[in-house]
């Protein structure tokens, strides 16, 4: 026992200063992070005040029901989880796609201005967002609409059409957040060695090979990472773009609605913190296990890439 | 050179391991014993009260903290102040007013009472969280010895009928407001100058009112007969075309599924979808939509229909008489030549009023001083000039009185404390309110009308709220059926309403809306019987 | 030394195209919010929104600077704590990503782990309030503004994989040398890593920039708003009287939520556009060169 103790206390004494390094962090998280977790009890209590989180009544699962009660959930988990797979693979093309062009091009000037212009959408919120496309799609006066009928066609009303508002909420994730993970791809196309390219230059490679042999492997591992991040929240939806651009439109709902705007819809007038806790419960245990199963794909690959 | 930095840089690193860590310290084992601990707190209150409550003893100075659901005003510091230089010389007692500000206000109105929050008091009502805090013991009980002894002259004004309706599950948990607001029955607003282009009469009916749309819908392209969004909609489905006709009411809290009559006393309940009278409503609203008296895309609107009225984008609207009042002032000021009208298409009906719950203040569970949070009601109720302050500002900085009933609003006062915009609504009191001079207000006449028609009816069923916790999961999955199906039924968008209304109806069933109707079957006639 | 053959100037025509369409894209719908938040309201409910307004109005501006001095403070706190909490979670997401992405750390795979399952479950919305409430004692201080959201999981990982890149013989030469850990850290990662310092760090910038959750569940006191907490209580407040006005009986259509909204979005982003160009020249090309032959 004590031995085992022993070879702990060196082992610690030998990382020392990273163990100090790490202090900071760990403490955060353990108390920001870790010890809420015990909100995750909430979820299979009936919650009142006065008894508190602890003493409060148990209820086993009754706080998960209402999500199946209604059949409708899988579709929601469906549409959740394409719709993230979906931003992922779109968003990770373009972001790397745009990143290359702007790391090539010379002109300082032109590329000020461009690399701030893309992140101007990431400022608009999604409530402004939403007001635009409401006024541009809307059947009597909107914008779309308004051309249309100009050039005599027959006005759409778009917001009748579940399988048109696939591509248009893809495009409007795409287009508020190609500026931010732009940004991280080119701070690491930054950091390559530059002698690399310019041996296969000599060695008489053009620009697209280099690229492709160059570039795109040295990108690798962060895209990985990138991935392998957002993959873990594939069951989560992002609640304000789909509330502010669906809303309570229901005729698009059986391609829209995602897991959070159907879980707030249902509890739109019950403060059940108990109900709503379970719904998180279940989009956290979804996500975990596709983070096991990913990170262990990836590090059959290269060990290296993994996420831990 | 190299040593220093080391040494500054270890030293950097040092402090602010040591900030993280004293910040964290004395979280982490604590965190446990402090929600355990509070539930002894609240049964010790109601012992103590029981032993003070023939002692009005204000011997000691407090500080109440009291809640309010409103964004804080610029000037509503310096208001206070004045209140607090009257409130101490009075009852010995200073109030500090904070705010549940913005539109999220309701996550943060749970969170307070969850992390056991130091206040005193709440703002509160059936539209504000009343109902479902209460069942969380978030209020503390409203004792009615303390109410006489400590708000006598408040009690007075309040009439006997409104405490039964302040009561879940058979306990008081609120003071209520002292207006009675006839908000249960909803109006038309048309405008006028667009019924006497196209020689309509004066709207008497529905039928009237679905001619006057059509109309409009017709021969107006620049506006729409309605436009605005789904819940103004459903006011006029669920309100002025299905429930009014009918002297009905309904009591599923929000559903719109459950019906009583107004005049019933056993608890007769009705489920709205087997009868026929929906679905002529639905088809109502079928033609009307096909007419295109509102956008296509109503549903995903989410622009305000009186903002829209204003801009002269709508022709109709539907509310109660407190909003209409609102929008009839200020068109009158803006465009008085729209000769904006008001019509209750159920004039000759009984009319539903509105609960107690409307409006009130409710007391923390944990509060140590709920007999300074009475006799504070008390004075703010009761004498004009507390209510003067709190609800429109200081006399002469934010607004000139007129009289005991009228002002007239100063610049500062736009700028610094706009009249009842600071959460005043708690003790809101009718007589005493002032209206804005020289705006005319056409709906006095239809108030005093069903007043004196005996019309407003306070019935047996008004002070009923159905207590859901015993079919929460099926409520949140009925609730997600109406906001998906049942919204887009009213919208009209759908092809063939009959079919649509049974897939609803099916998908309803399997929700599990026959146990909520059961149960609220159930509380329903026990009511009735207790009211015996 | 750039050669001008003929496949670069290919890429380069795909390369400004591709990029002018997208800045266009990007940059047109926010010359309508800007357009927009200096429009009558009136003119935008008959016309829409255009580039240029139809009717110039600066009321949604006199609205938002009503209060002069709490919209200045609430600049000065949002300034203050976005570069005091940007140095301080930039430095621990640092050395953090840098602990973790050394090889030669044989924790590092667990204790990654550790940090990482905090960023999938994450149910604890009443606990962290009661914790940051009750414990810390975070209500109505500057530091509610500064410590819950210093960290963030996603800037610690990216931040490790960037580090990793640098090769461990620059590692092991230091070693040789006699530097410790820590002195690595600051005199040659730091360094050597600009590009990811300044994308974490502006990341992190942009998250205390445009916070308004911290203020909106811990700040009662009007002198400690964020900014974006302050603009959005004007305007959620305009349209909170909307619904409640039937309540209170006040004029729903005298405030102008539309160019309200906007001028929001102009007033909040003004600063970080006029800052961006400076950070952006880490993000250039060898900037690493001279590092790894030293």
């Amino acid at each position: 026992m004590s031995f085992v103790i022993k070879k702990v206390i060196k082992k610690v004494i030998k990382n020392k200063y990273y163990l100090i390094l790490l202090i900071p962090a760990l403490i955060y998280f353990f108390i920001f992070y870790y010890l809420p977790m015990v909100g995750a009890l909430l979820a299979f209590k009936k919650y009142n005040y006065a008894d508190g989180i602890f003493g409060s009544p148990w209820c086993g699962l009754d706080n998960f029901k209402f999500m199946f009660i209604n059949g409708d959930i899988f579709g929601v988990i469906r549409n959740t989880a394409l719709y993230n797979i979906a931003f992922i693979i779109v968003n990770t093309t373009f972001e790397i796609f745009l990143a290359i062009l702007l790391s090539e091009i010379g002109c300082r000037f032109f590329k000020k201005i461009s690399q701030g212009c893309i992140l101007f959408p990431y400022f608009i919120s999604w409530v402004v967002v939403g007001t635009f496309v409401y006024n541009m799609f809307n059947y009597e006066f909107g914008a779309v609409n308004g051309f249309l009928k100009s050039i005599n066609i027959d006005p759409i009303n778009i917001y009748n059409n579940p399988t048109a508002w696939i591509p248009i909420i893809i495009f409007i994730k795409l287009w508020k957040e190609i500026g931010y993970g732009t940004v991280l791809y080119l701070a690491a196309i930054s950091s390559i060695d530059q002698e690399m390219y310019e041996a296969a230059e000599i060695d008489g490679a053009n620009i697209f090979r280099r690229i492709r042999h160059i570039t795109i492997p040295s990108l690798l591992p962060t895209i990985i990472i990138l991935v392998l991040l957002s993959i873990g929240n594939v069951f989560k939806g992002d609640f304000q773009m789909f509330y502010q651009l669906v809303g309570s439109n229901s005729m698009v709902y059986s391609t829209t609605d995602v897991i959070d705007t159907f879980v707030t819809r249902s509890l739109l007038n019950t403060r059940e913190f108990g109900m709503t806790t379970a719904a998180g419960i279940i989009q956290s245990v979804f996500g975990l296990i596709v983070i096991v199963t990913s990170n262990c794909c990836i590090k059959k690959y290269d060990r290296d890439y993994a996420l831990y | 050179m190299k040593n220093a930095s080391r040494i500054i840089t270890l030293l950097t690193v040092v402090c602010m391991l040591l900030t993280t860590v004293l910040t964290g310290c004395g979280g982490t084992e604590k965190a446990r014993d402090a929600t355990t601990s509070a539930s002894t707190d609240s049964t010790v209150q109601s012992a103590t009260t029981t032993e003070d409550s023939n002692k009005a003893d204000f011997s000691e100075p407090v500080n109440l903290t009291m809640y309010l659901v409103s964004n804080e005003q610029p000037d509503a510091k310096m208001v206070y102040d004045k209140v607090n230089e009257k409130l101490k010389a009075d009852i010995n007692t200073t109030v500090e007013p904070k705010y549940l500000q913005g539109a999220d206000w309701k996550q943060k109105y749970s969170l307070i009472f969850a992390s056991g929050e130091n206040f005193d008091c709440i703002y509160t009502a059936n539209w504000a969280c009343y109902g479902d805090q209460a069942t969380k013991n978030a209020f503390m009980e409203v004792n009615m010895d303390m109410v006489k002894t400590y708000m006598p002259n408040y009690y007075k004004l309040v009439p006997e009928t409104d405490w039964p309706q302040v009561k879940v599950n058979g306990k008081i948990y609120m003071i209520p407001y002292l207006n009675k607001q006839l908000v249960g029955h909803r109006l038309t607003l048309i405008r006028g100058d667009l019924r006497e282009k196209y020689g309509i009469d004066s709207l008497k009916t529905v039928d009237d009112l679905e001619n006057y749309m059509t109309t409009i819908a017709k021969n107006e392209k620049s506006l729409l007969a309605y436009n605005g969004v789904i819940s103004g909609l459903n006011e006029l489905f669920t309100n002025i075309i299905y429930k009014q006709p009918k002297n009905s009411m309904y009591v599923d809290g929000g559903n719109g599924l459950f019906t009583v009559q107004l005049d019933d006393t056993v608890g007769n309940m009705s489920y709205a979808l087997d009868d026929p009278e929906y679905l002529k409503g639905l088809d109502r609203m079928k033609r009307l939509a096909d007419a295109g008296a509102w956008s296509k895309n109503t549903l995903a609107s989410k622009d305000d229909p009186r903002v829209l009225f204003s801009q002269g984008k709508g022709a109709t609207l539907f509310d109660h008489i407190e909003g209409m009042k609102t929008v009839v002032m200020q068109t009158n000021t803006s465009h008085p030549e729209w000769k904006v009208e008001v019509y209750d298409l159920s004039s000759d009906k009984l009319h539903e009023a509105s609960p107690a719950t409307r409006s009130g203040m409710a007391i923390n569970a944990r509060s140590k001083h709920p007999e300074r949070v009475m006799a504070m009601m008390n004075l703010f109720g009761t004498e004009k000039d507390y209510y003067d302050l709190t609800t429109y500002g200081i006399e002469s900085v934010h607004y000139k009185a007129i009289g005991d009933n009228k002002l007239e609003s100063l610049e500062q006062g736009i700028k610094g404390y706009k009249p009842k915009e600071n959460c005043p609504w708690a003790w809101e009191r009718k007589d005493y309110m002032r209206n804005i001079e020289g705006v005319p207000e056409n709906l006095s006449g239809i108030e005093k009308d069903w007043i004196s028609k005996g019309l407003s009816s306070t019935t047996p069923f008004t002070a009923f709220t159905f207590n859901d916790s015993n079919v929460k999961n099926e409520k949140a999955a009925v609730n997600d059926l109406k906001l998906r199906i049942g919204d887009a039924l009213v919208a009209g968008v759908y092809k063939d309403v009959q079919a649509q209304l049974n897939d609803y109806k099916e998908k309803l069933k399997k929700a599990g809306n026959d146990k909520i109707q059961a149960e609220i079957q159930k509380q329903l006639t026990d009511y009735a019987n207790s009211l015996k | 030394m750039i050669k001008n053959t003929i496949d670069r100037k290919i890429f380069i025509v795909i390369a400004y195209t591709t990029i002018i369409f997208t800045s266009m894209i990007c940059l047109i719908p926010f010359m309508l919010v800007i357009s927009g938040s200096i429009s009558n309201q009136a003119s935008i409910y008959q016309y829409g929104y255009s580039i240029i307004p139809k009717s110039i109005s600066l009321e949604a501006y006199k609205i938002a600077f009503l209060s002069p001095d709490e919209i200045i403070r609430s600049y000065a706190n949002t300034i203050g704590v976005t570069v005091v909490g940007t140095s301080i979670g930039l430095l621990i997401t640092a050395m953090t990503g840098y602990v973790l992405s050394r090889k030669d750390f044989e924790w590092r795979n667990k204790i990654s782990f550790f940090f990482y399952f905090t960023m999938i479950f994450n149910v604890g919305l009443v606990p962290w309030y009661i914790i940051c409430v009750n414990f810390l004692k975070l209500n109505d201080t500057y530091f509610a503004l500064l410590i819950p959201f210093v960290l963030n999981v996603f800037y610690i990982l990216v931040m490790k994989s960037f580090m990793s890149s640098i090769p461990q013989a620059i590692h092991e030469s230091a070693r040789v040398d006699g530097a410790n850990d820590i002195h690595i850290f600051i005199r040659i990662i730091l360094p050597m890593s600009k590009p990811a310092l300044a994308s974490i760090g502006l990341f992190i910038a942009l998250g205390y920039w445009n916070d308004w959750y911290t203020s909106f569940m811990f700040i009662s006191n009007k002198d400690l708003f964020s900014l974006q907490f302050y603009l959005y209580k004007v305007v959620s407040g305009a349209e909170a009287f909307q619904q409640l006005s039937s309540v209170v009986g006040v004029d729903p259509a005298s405030i102008p939520t539309e160019p309200l909204k906007l001028a929001m979005t102009v007033i909040v982003i003004g600063p970080i556009v006029l800052l961006y160009p400076h950070i952006q020249k880490y993000f250039v090309k060898g900037l690493t060169i001279g590092a790894v032959k030293g």
